[in-house]
């Protein structure tokens, strides 16, 4: 039975819950040091495990949480809207136009407003999006190659004004960028969760709210409109979502890759096409694998730190590779 | 009338790929539009179901204005069958039926039984039950062409639009595909209209053909009325005889070898 009746979603999402819950209930006991959930209760006035626990532990899990949920759900959206299973925020450039822009706003008085670098993220996303779809539309909508293409370019470009950017940054300020540009969650607590889950909350509403039109487009534009679906508007929203949450995310943490390439795929081999279903099932599992990755990036090269992009790659990226062939045998 | 176009013309940049195109389409009978490649005849198709707006000249759904018309109840009146569709390989026969649902779906969200029932029932009525937990990237031409008619029955539509759908299937399949079509026309009382190059095959199962060139309709009537020699001739741009099906009767068109020019 592969429609999806009112039981089947509600199980699928009890099952992407647990994990989600689960992953969030180990990840912050990992770390250079273990931290059972006896030192959990209390507040960051005690013991050096509830400091750690409660100051850096537990704003980093939410953190990783919210932003998995928003690149996979991002990504997922974004594969589905282009039909083309190598769409992401990084193959759109969304990713380098918002870290270019946010560099910039963060090295200017723009980094003392609140939630001033974030906005300057959408901005440069919006930007880099808008860029590919205006370069790659033609009659009949968006052809799905030449935007991965258009796409990929466009991210290039912000990468290389990204660089040229970084020159000119105090050397003494260097080094703090380019660890942001490297992708973690390692960043200023509470602080970057406030400033960057609204607008992940925000568009993980527009994209589920679009995934009933994104299930329709999936047999292209022209059968989706006689199906009764208004394409553009579904297209529009799928973007926006899209391009918010994930150059928001991409402000506060950097550019964290495979996420919102990998977790889509994975899902969707359990969940089969339907977007109604993979959109919501992929922020669950991108949450939870976002978490549990962080948690591997401070403990396998303690007491230092391993950029977390790093951990999606390489634990994602084999297993990825695995499941594919798996699939085909 | 249930889809009716009045004096079109449209195209999508300053040159009309249509021009002063009339037709329209009854209950209960199949209209086959021919032409040649670039005679407009998928823009009609679109041009009918509100895809693309007519720079000059009105759609008529039902007698009112299919430009008044909101997306969703131009789809409960009609659905295409389209030729170039992205392959759904990862969806099973009844997802993909279930996606023509769209616009009768009770929830918002979620397929209700009635809608897994009439799923069902559209793949039983092109004969293709037994499909309904295979992946579409393991049917053949023909079992993925019946899938394609069942989801836009799925839609229980009054007009049926088919856009070339005998292309890449092999001659069973094509027949099956248009006798099917026509089945569903006298069963149901569905208005189908097919655009096809298929000449002979269309004259066989059509109750009426529409001859598009070069953007207007030169020839209406039946299979016999339309498909003369000296039509075909000219439509085509290449000589072309026709003569009588020995089984049937119906007009069939050839081309003549050694005689182009």
């Amino acid at each position: 039975m592969t429609a999806l009746t009112r039981n089947r979603f509600a199980w699928a999402i009890v099952a992407g819950l647990a994990f989600a819950a689960a992953a969030a209930l180990l990840a912050p006991m990992i770390g250079s040091r273990f931290i059972g959930w006896q030192s959990w209760p209390g507040d960051s006035g005690g013991t050096v495990e509830q400091q750690i626990f409660h100051t850096l532990r537990l704003p980093r899990v939410l953190l990783g949480l919210v932003v998995g949920a928003t690149l996979a759900m991002s990504g997922a959206a974004m594969q589905g809207w282009l039909r083309n299973p190598l769409a992401s925020e990084y193959t759109l450039g969304i990713s380098s136009g918002a870290a270019f822009v946010a560099l910039l706003a963060g090295e200017t008085a723009l980094a003392s407003v609140p939630g001033g670098v974030p906005v300057a993220g959408m901005i440069g996303g919006l930007t880099a999006i808008g860029l590919v779809w205006a370069l790659a539309r033609r009659r009949g909508g968006l052809a799905p190659g030449d935007t991965v293409l258009t796409g990929i370019t466009v991210s290039l470009l912000f990468s290389a004004l990204t660089i040229i950017a970084l020159n000119k940054v105090a050397s003494t300020r260097a080094v703090h960028v380019v660890r942001w540009l490297t992708g973690g969650l390692d960043t200023a607590g509470y602080d970057a969760l406030r400033q960057c889950a609204p607008w992940c909350a925000v568009s993980m509403v527009i994209l589920m709210a679009a995934s009933r039109d994104l299930h329709q487009l999936a047999a292209g534009e022209d059968l989706a409109a006689t199906r009764g679906v208004r394409v553009g508007r579904a297209q529009l929203l799928t973007l926006l979502g899209a391009s918010l949450g994930t150059a928001a995310a991409v402000s506060v943490c950097g550019p964290i890759g495979f996420v919102g390439l990998i977790v889509p795929h994975c899902v969707r081999l359990l969940t089969g096409p339907d977007a109604r279903l993979a959109l919501p099932i992929s922020a669950l599992a991108g949450a939870g694998f976002l978490a549990l990755c962080d948690g591997a990036a401070r403990y396998f090269s303690r007491p230092e730190e391993l950029p977390v992009g790093v951990i999606t790659a390489t634990i994602g990226g084999p297993f990825f590779l695995w499941l594919l062939r798996a699939r085909r045998n | 009338m249930i889809l009716e176009a009045h004096n079109i013309t449209a195209g999508y940049g300053s040159d009309p790929v249509l021009r002063d195109v009339s037709i329209g389409i009854e209950p209960g009978t199949f209209t086959a539009v021919i032409g040649p490649n670039g005679s407009g005849k998928t823009t009609l198709l679109r041009v009918l179901l509100g895809l693309l707006v007519p720079s000059s000249g009105e759609v008529c759904l039902e007698g009112k204005p299919l430009a008044g018309a909101s997306r969703l109840e131009v789809a409960r009146a009609a659905a295409l069958v389209a030729q170039d569709a992205p392959p759904l390989w990862d969806f099973t026969s009844l997802e993909a039926v279930l996606l023509g649902r769209h616009p009768r779906r009770a929830s918002a969200w979620f397929d209700g039984e009635e809608d897994i029932a009439a799923a069902r029932k559209a793949l039983a009525s092109v004969g293709a039950t037994d499909l309904e937990s295979r992946r579409v990237a393991t049917l053949s031409g023909g079992q993925q062409q019946r899938v394609a008619i069942a989801a836009a029955l799925a839609q229980e539509p009054r007009a049926l639009l088919l856009d070339e759908p005998t292309a890449n299937l092999d001659l069973a399949a094509q027949v099956s595909m248009y006798s099917l079509v026509r089945e569903l026309c006298r069963s149901r009382g569905i208005a189908a209209l097919a655009v096809t190059h298929d000449v002979t095959l269309a004259a066989m199962f059509s109750d009426r053909v529409a001859v598009l060139v070069k953007g207007r309709i030169v020839r209406i009537g039946t299979p016999a009325e339309a498909l003369t020699a000296e039509a075909m001739t000219e439509a085509f741009g290449t000589p072309i005889v026709v003569t009588t099906h020995p089984v049937g009767g119906s007009p069939v068109v050839l081309p003549s070898p050694g005689v182009g020019r």
